[in-house]
């Protein structure tokens, strides 16, 4: 259980000398699970890069992450993949459901060959019922809406009770209506499954609805600002 | 897993069926070439050693009998018969003492003999002149060689036959009897062989016929000789006869056969005199009207009235000799011609195209003979024969010198029961006991003689084809009647030689010169020998026109293991080619399955899959479509082997699926690699089209643009050149093999045989190869227009039309192509120039390109149809989201 994702002096440098971008500028960061914390910022902004790295899919340049007091940048690969599958659920813009296995088992996908202290079949029928798609367990993934697409994929980020839920703009290929329920839903997910959610998105509107705001440019956080208590901090 | 994969494949059923096909395209089209190339390769082997093998692997002959058509690897089928000795006891010695000699079976051409047979007897129904004409008729297949004569015969008129004085005032012969018998002549080769070898070596003691009495040669066998000469016997000398010759009294066996084709005829008339010489008077008086009128010429002017006619074949001929119990009648035979070599030169073939190699007979000038009081003049005047050899005799044309053979007969051997090759078709003319054949092409004026006719030998020695021995005695008679140097020939067999291939080659050609150091002999490998066609002109001799052309089966030696090497290269071509056909592709599916779902796999990493995992599903997917194929391959060989038992063996069964197996692992590890350098942050990623790319100059139209696209992703396109260019470059190999008559291949009946049986299966394999290189780069092109679904969706927003879009896609795949032909022209000049040296011609030249070339592209267009249809139903909008 990691109460809490602690980020020091991280970088992140994309290709060589010549053309180097730098898309994270020494970023220190204190994340912490009880918050729905939003990350915003426009395109470029380094946003999704920094969500990467917290999420482990990448290695910054250089810094250090913590969960808790563990420096998962130590850690090799099969570790984090352990890491990811046990603590962290995702969410992408694109959803990324397989399409070749229905609803029920792209939820299912990364349990593939696990054990676990549940019966993870009722597990994801729950879960597919709490987003709302009881009846389309088995449908295929072009059989659903984009909407409902992103439902399954909110499931699948659930199966594993992750501690962490990092959305990357889940609601970008979505319409407004479906984007509000979307959110909703992703709170009540917040209370209910008592993890940490972490949201990436360029729409003021939606991170307005987040504990804690974020707010990126040019690989740098220009704001950080707790919404409940309207207290705020800046972070170079 | 395997529930995963299988769910995968039944949601993805097009991708699935392609795969279903390729999988048994591979498996149905291995298993079969291989079960067919073996039953194949089996057969030709069989071929080699069954139609063609030489009972004997190599033939020693004396020095210096080599003809000068060995130049060409061609031996005179008749080469025994114009070997009159020339090899001592003591060589022969020396040869079995070598090691790995098994059999050492000498042969000794001792000469032609003749018997004289009752063929056919004649009943004269009264008192009258009859005339009986007898003629003796030979025939080679072109034409009849009749000699005969004309006898009158007084019968029941008063004469007495002893009185040969008075007879011959009227030109008649006189029977008492109403009957008469006529001889008719056997002429014959007889040969000297050591029966314990032969036995070995052909098992003539099996092929003895099993009737009474009948027996094959034993160690008790006496041979005894003795001089028998008029010499010093004074009452002989006052007779004015004067003989000197060996007598030699041996054990013999004979052929029951006839190996020449003739017939005697005998036909009686009575003669229209005009009194029925009733009366003593009417005889006296046409008695002296005969003498007075020219006797036989007189005779010759009546009418006659045909009262019988008889006609016995050589065949007939030879089965009243076999009904005689026995040869003890014939006391005497007398070995009166001698063997005689037959010279050639070689001349240019009327028709090149058929026979690249032609000889002419030469034929002797005339031959001189001069015996004091007896024979002088030309010596062809002593014999009715036409020469077509050198005339050789054991005495000038005289019998008083001549051996003797005075036979034991043993019993008749049938030649037809001996152990040698005996395909009808085809006839080996290297073995002893088969007469030679030949057939009549061409006539004397170079026209075709449609159809051809067969020819056979005469009984004629100096004749232009030889008859097989039909009487055989030993090694002993043999030497005492030519001497110290009576062997001809010494068969050879090593130990340990089974088949012809290249360790057999290798050991008799040191055993050959092993011979040669030893002797001085010439030794020449047989095994592994093919009959070769051979056009041979027989001259005009004597007072004979040219008879024309005639195509004979030559000895080609060598020949099998040159058509060994080249079938075993052929067959190693073919399936190593499949082979690798069949790698690249399994390589090439699991490549671009891979690359098809290299965005499911970042998914399912960023979801916190391990690498291994990932590896076990692309493993176990790719065993899955090996188990598949195995299985089907597995089917399709049991039911080649239930069909032809013995061709396949569970063993190689086994190799096979177990490289099936291998293949289809081998094909996912290089994906199973790569899935390791998948970031999951790649599902970050949005929208890019190409991160990197080689490229190769500017883009500035559609070509350069489908090359700049082609050079980005070369190590796939290269991989799919290659599954094109080997077979078309295996195609051109075996086209030249096919087409180029002046080779090796076709030139020997053999080569013919072995390209006709194999031909089929090597085209079969190439156009299989080329179908699973079609799916190959239809595959790599399909998987080309998906990644660059959005770079043509934008092409078309810019405005590019349906007919650029198809263009693009089919020029791609002919591109491939052309690359696979540049790669094939090179592979096929490679090949061609390892097996025939630098020697292409010009239009030899321009079909390689053309071929090389032309294939290829049409593959490569054939495999862009498809992604060029996909690539047109692209949306515009496709590439704007």
């Amino acid at each position: 259980m990691y109460q809490q994702i602690k980020l020091t002096g991280i970088t992140k440098v994309y290709g060589k000398q010549d053309i180097k971008t730098i898309a994270l500028d020494d970023i220190s960061l204190h994340l912490h699970k009880d918050d729905f914390t939003s990350i915003i910022g426009s395109s470029g902004s380094g946003k999704s890069t920094l969500l990467s790295i917290i999420g482990t899919l990448e290695k910054p340049t250089s810094g250090t992450v913590f969960y808790n007091e563990k420096n998962i940048s130590q850690l090799r690969t099969n570790q984090l993949s352990e890491l990811r599958n046990k603590h962290i659920g995702f969410i992408f813009q694109q959803f990324h459901l397989l399409p070749a296995l229905t609803a029920v088992e792209n939820v299912l996908a990364p349990l593939f060959h696990r054990k676990t202290g549940y019966n993870k079949n009722t597990k994801a029928k729950e879960l597919l019922e709490l987003v709302g798609l009881s009846d389309k367990l088995h449908a295929l993934p072009s059989q659903l809406s984009g909407g409902q697409q992103q439902r399954v994929a909110i499931a699948r980020a659930l199966i594993a009770k992750p501690d962490w839920i990092l959305a990357d703009e889940p609601t970008g290929n979505l319409d407004s209506e479906t984007c509000g329920k979307i959110i909703a839903l992703l709170m009540e997910i917040k209370r209910e499954a008592d993890c940490g959610v972490l949201l990436v998105t360029h729409d003021m509107g939606l991170s307005r609805q987040a504990d804690r705001v974020i707010e990126m440019k040019d690989g740098q956080i220009i704001a950080d600002t707790k919404l409940n208590d309207k207290q705020s901090q800046i972070n170079d | 897993m395997i529930k995963w994969i299988i769910n995968y494949w039944r949601r993805n059923k097009g991708k699935f069926a392609l795969l279903v096909i390729g999988a048994i395209l591979i498996s149905s089209g291995l298993s079969f070439l291989i079960g067919l190339s073996e039953t194949s390769k089996g057969t030709i082997v069989n071929a080699l050693e069954k139609k063609w093998n030489a009972s004997y692997d190599i033939v020693v002959r004396p020095n210096g009998s080599k003809s000068e058509t060995e130049k060409d690897g061609l031996i005179d089928p008749n080469y025994l018969s114009g070997l009159q000795g020339g090899i001592s006891f003591e060589d022969l010695d020396k040869i079995k003492e070598i090691d790995d000699v098994e059999i050492a079976a000498p042969i000794s051409v001792i000469g032609f003999t003749s018997i004289e047979i009752v063929f056919a007897e004649m009943k004269f129904p009264e008192r009258g002149i009859y005339k009986i004409t007898v003629n003796y008729v030979e025939n080679d297949g072109i034409q009849n060689y009749s000699n005969g004569y004309i006898a009158y015969y007084g019968i029941d008129i008063g004469l007495n036959p002893e009185n040969m004085e008075r007879l011959s005032h009227y030109g008649l012969s006189v029977n008492l009897e109403k009957n008469v018998e006529l001889y008719g002549t056997f002429n014959f080769l007889v040969a000297g062989i050591d029966p314990s070898e032969e036995a070995k070596l052909i098992r003539l003691n099996k092929a003895m016929l099993s009737n009474e009495g009948n027996r094959y040669f034993s160690d008790s066998d006496k041979v005894q000789s003795i001089t028998e000469t008029s010499e010093g016997d004074e009452e002989l000398e006052e007779l004015g006869i004067d003989f000197n010759y060996q007598r030699v009294t041996a054990p013999v066996i004979m052929s029951n056969v006839s190996s020449i084709n003739n017939y005697q005829e005998a036909t009686l008339e009575k003669l229209d005199i005009g009194t029925d010489l009733e009366s003593a008077e009417d005889i006296k008086e046409f008695l002296a009207e005969l003498e007075q009128n020219g006797k036989e010429g007189y005779l010759d002017t009546f009418e006659t009235e045909p009262m019988e006619t008889v006609k016995a074949t050589s065949e007939m001929l030879h089965e009243n000799l076999l009904e005689q119990s026995s040869l003890g009648a014939y006391r005497d035979l007398i070995l009166y011609e001698k063997a005689s070599p037959l010279t050639y030169e070689t001349v240019p073939s009327p028709f090149p195209e058929r026979w690249d190699i032609a000889y002419k007979i030469i034929s002797p000038g005339d031959q001189i003979v001069n015996i004091d009081g007896e024979k002088t003049g030309d010596i062809s005047d002593y014999t009715y024969y036409t020469k077509y050899r050198e005339l050789s005799f054991y005495d000038e044309p005289a019998l008083s010198r001549a051996p003797r053979l005075t036979p034991e007969f043993l019993g008749y051997y049938d030649p037809r029961q001996l152990s040698i090759s005996s395909d009808p078709v085809t006839e080996l003319p290297m073995e002893t006991y088969r007469t030679p054949t030949a057939k009549h092409m061409l006539d004397a004026y170079g026209s075709p003689v449609n159809p051809p006719e067969q020819v056979t030998a005469t009984s004629n020695p100096f004749g232009y084809l030889m008859q097989s021995p039909t009487m055989l005695t030993n090694m002993e008679a043999a030497r005492e009647i030519v001497g110290e140097e009576a062997i001809s020939a010494i068969r050879i067999k090593v130990a340990g030689v089974k088949s012809p291939g290249p360790e057999s080659q290798s050991k008799l050609e040191a055993i050959a010169q092993e011979i040669t150091n030893e002797t001085g002999l010439e030794a020449d490998i047989t095994l592994g020998s093919s009959p070769q066609p051979v056009l041979i002109q027989i001259p005009s001799v004597d007072d004979l026109d040219s008879l024309g052309w005639v195509e004979q089966p030559w000895i080609k030696t060598g020949e099998s293991i040159a058509i060994y090497d080249e079938a075993v290269l052929g067959y190693s071509g073919i399936i190593i080619c499949l082979m690798a056909v069949a790698i690249m592709y399994v390589f090439t599916t699991n490549f671009i399955s891979y690359l098809s779902r290299k965005k499911e796999f970042a998914v399912l990493k960023a979801l916190g899959w391990k690498n291994s995992k990932l590896r076990h599903l692309l493993l176990a997917e790719s065993m899955l479509i090996g188990g598949f194929v195995s299985f089907i391959t597995l089917i399709v060989l049991i039911i080649l082997q239930q069909q032809n038992p013995g061709a396949l063996s569970f063993w190689r069964i086994g190799l096979i699926i177990s490289f099936i197996l291998l293949i289809y692992f081998t094909g996912a590890l290089y994906p199973s690699y790569l899935v390791n350098r998948i970031s999951p942050y790649e599902v970050m990623k949005q929208g890019e089209i190409s991160e990197r790319g080689a490229r190769l100059g500017r883009t500035r139209g559609v070509v350069s643009l489908v090359r700049n696209n082609l050079m980005s992703r070369w190590r796939r396109h290269f991989v799919s050149v290659l599954t094109i260019a080997l077979p078309t470059a295996l195609l051109i190999l075996f086209l030249f093999v096919s087409f180029q008559l002046d080779g090796v291949m076709y030139t020997s009946w053999l080569g013919e045989y072995v390209a006709l049986e194999i031909g089929p299966i090597h085209y079969y394999a190439v156009i299989l190869s080329l179908v699973i290189a079609v799916m190959t780069t239809a595959e790599l092109i399909w998987q080309n227009v998906l990644e660059r679904t959005k770079e043509i969706a934008l092409f078309k927003a810019l405005g590019w039309g349906n007919q650029r879009i198809y263009m693009m896609v089919l020029l791609e795949g002919a591109l491939l192509g052309f690359l696979a032909g540049i790669i094939g022209i090179f592979l096929s000049l490679g090949i061609l120039s390892i097996l025939y040296g630098n020697s292409l011609s010009i239009e030899q030249w321009l079909w390689l390109v053309l071929i090389n070339v032309s294939i290829p592209v049409i593959v490569g267009l054939v495999s862009a149809v498809f992604p060029a249809i996909r690539a047109v139903k692209v949306e515009p909008y496709r590439g704007l989201q």
